[in-house]
């Protein structure tokens, strides 16, 4: 191996070394949304700014109003619970019980207006089980404690 | 400036052309049978069917970029072009799945999630290594001498390779809209197998692709070399 | 919403296959051409050399 070479591999290791330091400082940064607890903890200093929340919409809280379009859930982590108010149809995917990213404002009467809704699906995939058909699930999701 | 041995030979084209056909073949077999016999899934219904192409493309995507890592360092190691040849051209097919894998997720992302993109921890370490590779292929392209040309690209190469632990890991180590690896028992049999079926046919596909390419540059080199004998009036 | 998800699932079998012929055709003419180049270079009538 020649000189240059070797001097190529020491910059490629020392460039991935730091590139791998500056990802482990990001470690606790890249965070894409704060879970319920979180934002409850930030207290004052977490109303009315922008920000992103996920967790799972809590089953029996979706309500839909067909007519104003108004969907008003509650996300949870399992410590506390947040309602959730947005505007327009949710992804098909949303349902009680499912991951939900918001991206919104939190406001002080302790409501977070969404400006986004997204939904985290989980990492299983499976056929119905018997007696369930896919396109019935969605259609009893849409109405998923529905007024 | 350092002349590469002239020691370069195009090589065969051997039995590769039907190595080709039968992988694009099978890689028909195994789209058509996951296609058919998988059933709509519980939440995503048909949705489902995107798995077998975005997975699969997204794990040949990381083999390819290995063999990025494997070659450049054996460029820079022994100083074979040939070497430099195959890391190229498996970077081009990597950059070319990653392509795939972004596009298919996307199209994924919006009936599943609700949106095309977010600037999640994975998607965006995806795109810095498709920007990566994408770069790479560019610095080829403006780096006359075949030496320097070798050993810069062997230089990205391996920095860009280093990055598919992370893109892999992302979705474990940060909180992201992407949901995290399948396992086994979190997918059902049916799915995992077309998923391995076609990921099985889009590596031997994946191959295929290097291999043309790589024998395209290497063709090309010889006839540059070739061309450098004659330029030198039979001086060798 | 089922037609819809018809719509997604087409569109990536499309795009898929559509990337994969596509580089397969652009693997095959840039070969071509390196061929026809060596040939030229070393004086070979086409399909007469090892290259081919």
């Amino acid at each position: 191996m020649s000189k240059r070479n070797w001097a190529i591999l020491v910059a490629v290791i020392l460039v991935a070394t730091f590139g791998w330091l500056l990802y482990g400082g990001l470690n606790k940064n890249v965070v894409f949304f704060l879970t319920p607890k979180e934002l409850v903890a930030k207290g004052a200093n977490g109303y009315d700014v922008p920000v992103r929340l996920g967790g799972m919409v809590v089953p029996g809280s979706v309500q839909w109003n067909e007519k104003t379009l108004d969907l008003r859930f509650r996300v949870t982590d399992d410590s506390d619970t947040v309602a959730v108010h947005s505007t327009g149809a949710p992804p098909q995917m949303f349902q009680p019980g499912m991951g939900v990213v918001v991206e919104g404002k939190y406001e002080r009467a302790g409501v977070f207006q969404a400006t986004n809704l997204m939904v985290k699906h989980s990492n299983e995939y499976h056929p119905p089980r018997p007696g369930e058909k896919p396109e019935e699930m969605y259609k009893t999701l849409m109405k998923g404690g529905a007024s | 400036m350092t002349t590469v041995a002239p020691t370069l030979e195009a090589p065969r084209a051997g039995r590769w052309t039907a190595f080709g056909v039968v992988s694009i073949a099978l890689l028909v077999a195994t789209q058509a049978f996951a296609f058919v016999s998988s059933p709509p899934d519980e939440n995503m219904g048909q949705l489902e069917k995107i798995l077998y192409v975005h997975v699969p493309a997204a794990w040949v995507m990381f083999v390819c970029f290995a063999i990025v890592l494997v070659y450049s360092l054996l460029f820079l190691w022994k100083g074979r072009e040939e070497d430099d040849l195959v890391a190229a051209a498996a970077a081009e097919a990597g950059a070319v799945f990653n392509g795939l894998t972004l596009i298919l997720g996307m199209i994924w992302g919006k009936p599943a999630w609700g949106v095309w993109w977010v600037w999640d921890a994975r998607l965006t370490s995806t795109l810095v290594l498709f920007l990566v590779f994408v770069g790479y292929l560019a610095l080829r392209a403006f780096v006359e001498d075949p030496q320097r040309r070798g050993q810069w690209s062997a230089a990205v190469g391996i920095l860009g390779a280093l990055n598919v632990p992370i893109v892999w890991m992302s979705v474990t180590w940060w909180r992201t809209l992407h949901q995290m690896p399948s396992s086994m028992q979190s997918m059902a049999k049916i799915y995992w197998l077309g998923m391995f079926a076609n990921f099985g046919a889009m590596l031997l596909v994946m191959a295929y692709f290097i291999r043309r390419r790589y024998e395209a540059a290497a063709v090309a080199r010889a006839a540059e070399h070739a061309a450098q004998a004659a330029a030198l009036g039979g001086l060798d | 919403m089922e037609a819809s998800n018809w719509m997604y699932v087409i569109s990536a079998y499309v795009i898929t296959w559509v990337i994969l012929l596509g580089y397969l055709a652009y693997t095959h003419t840039a070969l071509r051409r390196s061929r026809a180049e060596y040939d030229r270079v070393t004086g070979r009538a086409p399909g007469e050399g090892d290259a081919v």
